[in-house]
């Protein structure tokens, strides 16, 4: 290696070791998250041995009861087991009760087993509960996955859909989605004409524009959510100065609204779709127009098919900035919206601080990251230059 | 049916300002006949781009009618004028081949398919471009950027053809090329050609007539020769090419010619008063070009004088020889090295003499 190139591997190396610790590393612990399943094996491991051997019809064999006893009563005390009982409860409503119950009532049992632990607990004389232990001892598992997108495993292996009261994923992606498309919209249709008339401004007047929409950045996004809180809430400026000028009778319901969503995402990602679009049409100058309208394009066609060709990178880099961050947004709608406007990143959030599952966040994640990707492929596909667009 | 010298365009008193003090444009009147190539020249921020600015539709005039065949075109906007443009830095489209850029003026007017190809095809192969139809601007030199410009402004068979100092941006040579191009262009088509610059020599080169602009007003206009041998002040004296400038004061006038005295008190001068003549016993300005003075005494020569070299600059076809000349002053010669018949040092000393037809005396 030559002491040029030397010098070159020092100066990227910290940010080559940043992206691997920041970003490869965390992304890869996620996908292997997501499908791990270590604590049925770690709590229960003679009966997973046993259960091994067992072909999962009917009833498994008296030895499979001996080693769920054994196993429970040298579990009593580890960590091991209550992860195990949320893991199966998970799968199966009501098995954590099960099985606590059959940790209290291991003193009043004797062999053999596979008569006294039903008559105890009846729901061991069933073979589902059984099978849902022998499924888990798989290590590698989908039903994380699986689960985001509202399917599950049936404990006897096959894959169907959740109930339907139980279904919430694919319509908490499909809304994710949607209030992102529709925020983007919503900010390219602002930002195109306000960026316009920025670079029709002055020098001194333009730059005090651009401070004006640089503003909101120097608070921070919960101050100015907690703010369209207050302008939105039933009492609020707005529902008293509706009332006030009677034109309405009662106060709108606006906060914890779908409507409240938009309006807080849009003024908080409007800037990062202003800024790009600026710096395009600042760039471009009337020149283009001036020759459009020499050669007889009238103002609609001289913006048509010239100066909106030409901005498109502007637009195209901004949408994709703006559409990025809100795919992620977790306060703004968790604040002033409803239980129905929350977005993936709030179910990521419960997962992580409620119910400790940390195999749903991590299947969340990745689709979340899988959908994205695939929403830009075919973003790319429906504008043939976006990448070219991008890049200028 | 159009003649050629009719009037195309007039500007009627039309002034230009941009902050309602300063004129940009200053009473200008202007007639622009049917067919000419028409050039105005003159240092940056002499009002000749306004001018063409206004002409386009680009700019407002403050003040005055601009007349395009005997109808107000003030109140035209630029897409109805139907004129083409020529831009200086040539604003082609970049999201467009070099055949779309030159189909879009064809598709505002609404001309068929087939129409379209064919006048994009008949232009490209006029500008010599056949070839390069399918490329898009980013990936054409300058020169080739600039053909496609032209080509674009002549496409659609325009009223006139404005250009905005077209040539610019391109090296000498290429520049030079292009300017016998478009003077070729100008009379095969038959177009008018309205041409701003701030350069003489391509105004000289290819125009029909010269418009020579100072301070938003028309200095002198009129053919290439008679602007060159003709100046009409002592701005368009010095702004086209180079000229020798003394000061003096006129005391006698006789035969046709003005009799000067140099502020260095010599021998009198003999020089052609100007349209604007200065009157006896008044200060005046002469001004000779460097070409038009001569070595050696001449037969016919109304003014001749001994000078000393005080410095030689030889440029290949032509020297230039500065001189000190006791009674007149300092003097630039310019001399054909095909016809030096000597050597010259810094020193020597030397007879020179001109005509009192080359030398213009200007009212101060």
């Amino acid at each position: 290696m030559s002491k040029k190139s030397r010098i070159s591997w020092l100066l990227v190396a910290p940010l080559l070791a940043l992206v691997l610790l920041g970003f490869i590393l965390p992304i890869g612990y996620t996908l292997v998250k997501a499908v791990e399943n270590p604590e049925v094996t770690a709590a229960l491991p003679r009966t997973v041995t046993v259960l091994d051997r067992w072909d999962g019809e009917g009833m498994p064999p008296e030895e499979a009861f001996a080693a769920l006893v054994t196993d429970i009563e040298e579990g009593q005390r580890g960590r091991e087991f209550g992860s195990m009982t949320r893991r199966l409860n998970f799968e199966l409503n009501g098995a954590r009760s099960t099985l606590m119950q059959t940790r209290r009532s291991l003193d009043e049992l004797s062999a053999p087993y596979s008569e006294s632990l039903p008559a105890a607990i009846p729901e061991w004389g069933e073979p589902q509960l059984w099978q849902l232990i022998r499924t888990n001892s798989n290590p590698v598992t989908a039903s994380f996955l699986l689960r985001a997108l509202d399917l599950q495993i049936t404990p006897d292996g096959r894959i169907e859909a959740v109930p339907e009261e139980r279904a919430i994923f694919i319509d908490l992606f499909q809304r994710t989605f949607w209030i992102s498309i529709l925020v983007t919209l919503i900010c390219i249709l602002l930002a195109y004409p306000t960026a316009y008339y920025i670079t029709t401004l002055s020098n001194r007047a333009a730059s005090i524009a651009i401070l004006l929409v640089l503003v909101p950045f120097w608070t921070s996004i919960l101050v100015r959510t907690t703010a369209w809180f207050i302008l939105l809430q039933r009492e609020g400026p707005i529902n008293a100065g509706l009332l006030g000028l009677n034109i309405v009778d009662e106060p709108l319901q606006m906060i914890f609204t779908r409507f409240a969503v938009y309006v807080a995402m849009v003024h908080v990602l409007l800037p990062f779709q202003i800024l790009p679009l600026y710096s395009v049409m600042k760039r471009q100058g009337t020149d283009m127009l001036r020759a459009a309208a020499s050669l007889g394009a009238p103002p609609w066609r001289q913006f048509l098919l010239v100066y909106l060709p030409l901005t498109m990178p502007g637009v195209a880099a901004g949408a994709v900035i703006v559409f990025m961050l809100s795919v992620g947004f977790y306060v703004t709608p968790a604040l002033v919206g409803g239980l129905q406007d929350q977005m993936v990143s709030y179910y990521i959030a419960f997962f992580t601080n409620q119910s400790i599952n940390f195999g749903m966040v991590a299947a969340l994640s990745l689709l979340l990251l899988f959908f994205t990707g695939l929403l830009i492929v075919i973003a790319r596909k429906l504008v043939p230059n976006l990448d070219t667009t991008i890049k200028a | 049916m159009t003649h050629m010298n009719d009037p195309l365009v007039v500007f009627e008193n039309v002034d230009k300002s941009y902050d309602g003090g300063t004129k940009v444009v200053d009473d200008l009147n202007l007639t622009i006949a049917e067919g000419e190539f028409l050039t105005l020249l003159g240092p940056s921020g002499s009002g000749k781009t306004t001018t063409l600015m206004m002409l386009a539709g680009f700019e407002a005039p403050s003040r005055g009618t601009i007349w395009f065949r005997g109808a107000p075109l003030n109140k035209v906007p630029t897409y109805k004028r139907d004129f083409g443009i020529v831009f200086q830095n040539y604003a082609l489209f970049p999201h467009m081949s070099v055949a779309e850029n030159l189909a879009f003026p064809l598709r505002m007017r609404r001309e068929s398919r087939s129409m379209i190809e064919e006048r994009v095809n008949e232009t490209l192969d006029m500008v010599k471009l056949g070839p390069l139809k399918d490329r898009m601007p980013g990936q054409l030199s300058g020169g080739q950027q600039q053909r496609v410009a032209l080509a674009r402004a002549l496409v659609f068979k325009p009223k006139m053809v404005l250009m905005d100092e077209p040539l610019g941006a391109l090296d000498k040579q290429l520049r030079e090329h292009m300017q016998l191009e478009i003077k070729h262009l100008h009379e095969g088509l038959g177009i008018t050609m309205l041409y701003v610059t701030h350069d003489q020599s391509e105004a000289l080169t290819m125009s029909n007539r010269i418009a020579v602009f100072d301070h938003g007003r028309i200095q002198q206009i009129g053919a290439p020769r008679e602007v060159y041998a003709k100046p009409a002040s002592t701005f368009v004296a010095s702004f086209m090419g180079e000229n020798n400038r003394l000061d003096g004061r006129v005391h006698a006038e006789g035969d046709g010619h003005v009799h000067v005295r140099t502020c260095a008190g010599g021998p009198a001068l003999r020089a052609m008063p100007a349209a604007d003549r200065p009157a006896e016993g008044q200060d005046t300005v002469l001004m000779v070009r460097p070409e038009c003075v001569q070595l050696g005494a001449r037969e016919g020569a109304e003014n001749s004088f001994e000078g000393r070299v005080t410095d030689v600059v030889y440029h290949g076809d032509h020297l230039r020889l500065c001189l000190e000349v006791a009674g007149v002053g300092p003097l630039v010669v310019r001399h054909l090295v095909a016809e030096a018949e000597a050597e010259y040092q810094p020193g020597d000393t030397v007879q020179v003499c001109w005509q009192a037809r080359h030398m213009h005396a200007f009212r101060c």
